[in-house]
């Protein structure tokens, strides 16, 4: 459709703002009407456009067609919020007629025969709604818009504000999730405020929340936890951002709503609704870098059967190749990567109750860095004192040899909801997940046989129901359970187990005015039977059972002057994991020896956050988000005396133990408008850790991070034909992370320095025929900047990534003729 | 509301019989199988002149952790001013008793042993044996002890130098280490 220029987009964001701020402030009524006729006045100029473009087109009452008597009414509201959206087009297609609503939000129109119609609704600033409805008698009908956060990123903020938590959480949708297309998940993630990446080396990255990382973090794939063998630091998680329209990161301790281990925060990916008006369409994404040479192709196609409307579907499939990876100067020996993914939904819908099937498949072949393959300690102090990894080629090649992972995930989930109208809403989730993961050396490899292969199979379940609101109490309760069976071949790393957990939960919030309360408990009973071979050849069976409760607290605050206060106390725990529990070896790669301790206990999260939001300003936006999170019995790596010997040598020997531990730090995210068009965008996470007990910091905490972008948006490029044009310039500083154990040595390492990066990100549409086709380019490392992170555990051996740029096109494809 | 549950259902339990076929079988024992183990390195030094064969084992049959390698002796005594023929044998015996030397050797072309005495004049080892390209490798060697009586340490070092790494010029730091051991030498 026709985009309004961006002006109007912005000056609509203030308008909705005032209108949403008619209730706390009484604005006027005069200013009401004013804004109305502004309004109008745009929606007039959306309007023309489009009428030229049809041909013919009639405003409602001018000249009806037919005249069958019956009349279609109701009210175009905001999904979210349920305020009346004043001015929306409303367009029957099949009639060529349109509507404005007027200024309570109603619509209405007359003289309709019989028949099935679709309506297409447009709004400024929101998606634009093709509801399809069929007539037999005069309806009344409401329509609701969701908020086009690509558009309004400003009016997002309000809208978190409105509905969500008062816990802060980053999402990453539209736009900003197109521009990091290609990139994995936890390098999509990066740029949210709080939010780094753990690196192994340039194929594998794992999120990190506020310091906290791996089984400390919980991710949620289409409504499933996400189970494979999370624990592990070079285990990337198993799956394809391409499947998602929103990546969602709650950030701090999170356990009511999400279950067990959500230490440090929730990952949350969401894919998009499936279609909900007949016909075929999808899309296609074709990509390209410079740098590894990546090529990767992502098609969607969906659907809904004109015949069976209650019916709709979705195949996705992505396939990823890129090889040998290069740092400034060198390209890393053996560094390419493979993925192939697919995932097909099937939808059954109605208005009361529906059933959803979901399955997804991720396929991974990935090469490790040949030279981070080491013997022992002083081959990895060698390393260390290489200017540049120990290679037979520094050149560049698609093939992987050893050392090499092949992973593989798949994910089944059923979903059945009922919507009983009085009692609330009851869903039920069931998700099955296998996760294969096979590890192959390099050493003499004596046989084509991975050297590990680790196989888990979880069951989850959950329940939820969430209750029709009573008076200003909205909530909901459930209950879940996990069941997990791990095995494996080849060398030990973790021992067989069996994990059975159930937890329910009740969550409920209240609101009034300007003050939003929230509170929740949570009961969580796991049951860990391992199944293990010791040393002399006798099987354990050893059996472990913990019980944890944890909480929520909240209240936000509006005290006007688009001003919000919110203080939040939540709490999340987690079990030991068996690696924790009974890890026996050599950790190949860091040449240290991991040894389990059998008697851990469960740790428990106590996250408080404070935090303002200052949004819905013409200039400056943003937020600030302090938070103190304490972990009793955080499980960590401690170094023990004496070393291991083993026929290698000595190797420095951890064990996992128990303290206290604090993670706090600051969130910052910041907006200001230069012009409606040109604005900077500034983010910075800083995170502390410190050991309580030993009154020392901890070891591999992230670095302060500060990230600013200068972005320019407009819709029309004078004199050609392009529409949603936008390009950004900036870049990311990374500082030394200066605060590293003292008590004890942890590392062989000093931290690098700090680096800065530059970047780039442009993107526009332009429409060849019928057809358009949106071009991006994501540029990263743009000076080509030879630097090390802290958080990349290959920084004893190899510098990072050096400059990249990455090409993308996307072509949204409509298979229904229209 | 039957209807529309069992096609998701009949679904699921398809998905759940094609995820099963091979998964739940916790009840069979995990076996531990490091693949390419080495538990003992043995020198067996025979003089040039004739007289008993000595040997020098290291040991550590339960692999990396565990209990403590063990050498025997603990303090290997040779006679000062003496040529030694050695070999060197490596096992892999923490199932069963398993010869690597062969594989070590037909994989020449990847593997090198270094000697380091200490001091530096305890002893001098000459590599004999050659792999497929004219490089030693170490399997083979001889030993002449000093003519001073004298006590020290010979390290042993078997490094794994894959795809090409091994060169004339690669070295003692060149590659990952497959073995590392340092014996107790007295010079009589």
């Amino acid at each position: 459709m026709a985009v309004p220029i961006p002006v109007a987009a912005f000056q609509l964001a203030g308008y909705r703002q005032a209108v949403a701020n008619t209730l706390y402030l009484n604005f006027t009524q005069t200013v009401y009407r004013s804004k109305f006729i502004i309004v109008l006045l745009w929606q007039l100029l959306l309007i023309v456009p489009m009428a030229v473009a049809q041909g013919q087109m009639y405003l409602d009452g001018d000249d009806p067609e037919q005249d069958c008597g019956l009349t279609l009414s109701g009210k175009v509201l905001d999904h979210d919020t349920r305020e009346p959206l004043i001015g929306a087009t409303i367009y029957i297609e099949e009639l060529q007629r349109g509507t404005l609503s007027d200024e309570y939000g109603n619509y209405h129109f007359h003289h309709l025969c019989r028949g099935s119609y679709t309506l297409k609704v447009t709004y400024i600033g929101y998606v634009m709604e093709r509801p399809t409805l069929r007539m037999t008698t005069s309806t009344v009908r409401n329509l609701t818009l969701h908020v086009d956060a690509r558009q309004l990123k400003q009016v997002v903020i309000t809208g978190e504000r409105l509905t969500e938590e008062v816990q802060s959480a980053g999402t990453l949708s539209g736009r900003e999730l197109e521009t990091t297309r290609g990139l994995s998940l936890a390098e999509s993630l990066q740029n949210l405020s709080g939010v780094s990446t753990m690196q192994t080396g340039p194929t594998i990255s794992k999120p990190v929340i506020h310091g906290l990382h791996s089984n400390r973090i919980l991710l949620l794939n289409n409504g499933v936890r996400h189970e494979g063998q999370q624990w592990g630091a070079e285990h990337a998680p198993e799956i394809d951002p391409f499947v998602a329209s929103e990546l969602k990161v709650v950030k701090g301790a999170a356990g009511v709503r999400y279950g067990a281990d959500a230490i440090g925060g929730v990952v949350l990916v969401e894919p998009k609704a499936l279609p909900d008006t007949a016909g075929v369409s999808g899309e296609l994404n074709l990509l390209g870098s410079t740098n590894n040479r990546q090529g990767a192709v992502s098609a969607t196609v969906e659907g809904k059967p004109a015949s069976i409307p209650a019916l709709s579907w979705r195949l996705q499939g992505t396939a990823k190749r890129a090889g040998n990876a290069r740092t400034a100067d060198y390209y890393m020996q053996n560094t390419g990567f493979q993925e192939l993914n697919f995932s097909g939904t099937l939808g059954y819908k109605k208005e009361n109750y529906g059933a959803e099937v979901f399955y997804s498949q991720f396929n991974t072949k990935l090469g490790i860095l040949k030279a981070s393959h080491i013997g022992n300690l002083t081959d990895l102090e060698n390393a260390i004192g290489r200017e540049r990894p120990e290679q037979t080629s520094y050149d560049f090649t698609y093939t992987i040899d050893r050392p090499y992972q092949d992973v593989s995930h798949h994910l089944l989930k059923t979903k059945a909801y009922w919507d009983t109208g009085n009692a609330g809403r009851l869903e039920f989730v069931y998700g099955l997940q296998r996760n294969i993961r096979q590890e192959y050396d390099l050493h003499r490899a004596s046989s084509a046989d991975p050297e590990l292969t680790l196989d888990i199979t979880t069951h989850t379940t959950e329940a939820v129901w969430e209750h029709a609101p009573v008076g200003n109490l909205t909530g909901s309760a459930g209950v879940s359970t996990i069941y997990q069976n791990n095995t494996y071949q080849g060398r030990y790393f973790i021992p067989f187990f069996r994990n059975f957990t159930a937890g329910a939960f009740v969550s409920e919030k209240w609101r009034k005015d300007r003050l939003q309360l929230e509170g929740g408990v949570r009961y969580d009973y796991k049951k860990l039977n391992i199944t293990k071979r010791e040393r002399n050849s006798d099987i354990i069976r050893p059996e472990y059972q913990f019980h944890n409760v944890s909480g929520t607290l909240g209240a936000l605050y509006d005290v006007g002057y688009h001003l919000t206060f919110g203080l939040s106390a939540t709490s999340a725990w987690r079990a030991p994991g068996a690696n924790e529990l009974f890890s026996d070896g050599v950790h190949h790669g860091s040449a240290s020896y991991e040894r389990g301790n059998r008697d851990l206990n469960s740790e428990q999260a106590y996250n408080f956050e404070a935090s303002v939001t200052y949004y819905g300003n013409q200039r400056l936006n943003g937020k600030l988000s302090v938070y103190n999170n304490f972990i009793n019995d955080y499980i960590y790596l401690a170094p023990v005396q004496p070393p291991t010997l083993t026929i290698r040598g000595a190797f420095p020997t951890f064990e996992y133990k128990q303290a206290d531990a604090i993670f706090r730090g600051i969130d910052l995210d910041l907006e200001y408008r230069f012009t409606p068009q040109l604005y900077l965008e500034s983010r910075t996470s800083i995170v502390r850790a410190r050991n309580l007990d030993l009154n020392d910091h901890l070891v591999g905490v992230p670095a302060d991070r500060y990230n600013n972008m200068l972005r320019f948006d407009t819709d029309r490029l004078a004199g050609i034909g392009t529409s949603d044009t936008y390009f950004a310039l900036g870049g990311t500083y990374v500082a030394e992370q200066t605060r590293v154990p003292t008590v004890a040595e942890q590392d062989y390492m000093a931290p690098p320095a700090g680096y800065f990066l530059l970047n780039l990100e442009a993107g526009t549409t332009v429409q060849l025929g019928r057809q358009p086709v949106e071009l991006g380019i994501t540029g990263s490392n743009l000076l080509n900047t030879a630097y090390r992170d802290y958080l990349n555990r290959f920084r004893y051996f190899t510098d990072d990534m050096g400059r990249m740029l990455l090409f993308r096109v996307k072509l949204p494809l409509n298979f229904s003729g229209r | 509301m039957n209807k529309i549950f069992r096609p998701y259902l009949t679904l699921a339990l398809f998905g759940s019989l094609v995820a099963f076929t091979s998964c739940d079988d916790h009840d069979h024992e995990p076996h531990d199988h490091e693949e390419e183990l080495i538990t003992t390195v043995m020198l067996t030094m025979t003089p040039q002149d004739g007289g008993q064969a000595i040997t020098a084992t290291y040991r550590d049959l339960d692999g990396d952790g565990g209990q403590a390698p063990v050498y025997t002796p603990e303090n290997v005594v040779l006679q000062a001013g003496k040529v030694y023929n050695t070999t060197i044998t490596l096992m892999d015996e923490s199932h069963h008793e398993e010869d690597l030397t062969a594989e070590i050797r037909e994989k020449g072309s990847e593997h090198q042993f270094f000697f380091e005495p200490s001091p530096a004049t305890l002893l001098t080892v000459t590599t004999t044996d050659r792999d497929s390209n004219g490089r030693p490798i170490g399997l083979e060697n001889t030993i002449q002890t000093s003519s001073n009586p004298q006590a020290g340490k010979l390290r042993v070092v078997l490094k794994h130098q894959p795809g090409g790494l091994k060169t004339d010029n690669s070295n003692i730091s060149t590659g990952g280490t497959d073995a590392d051991v340092q014996f107790n030498i007295t010079l009589q």
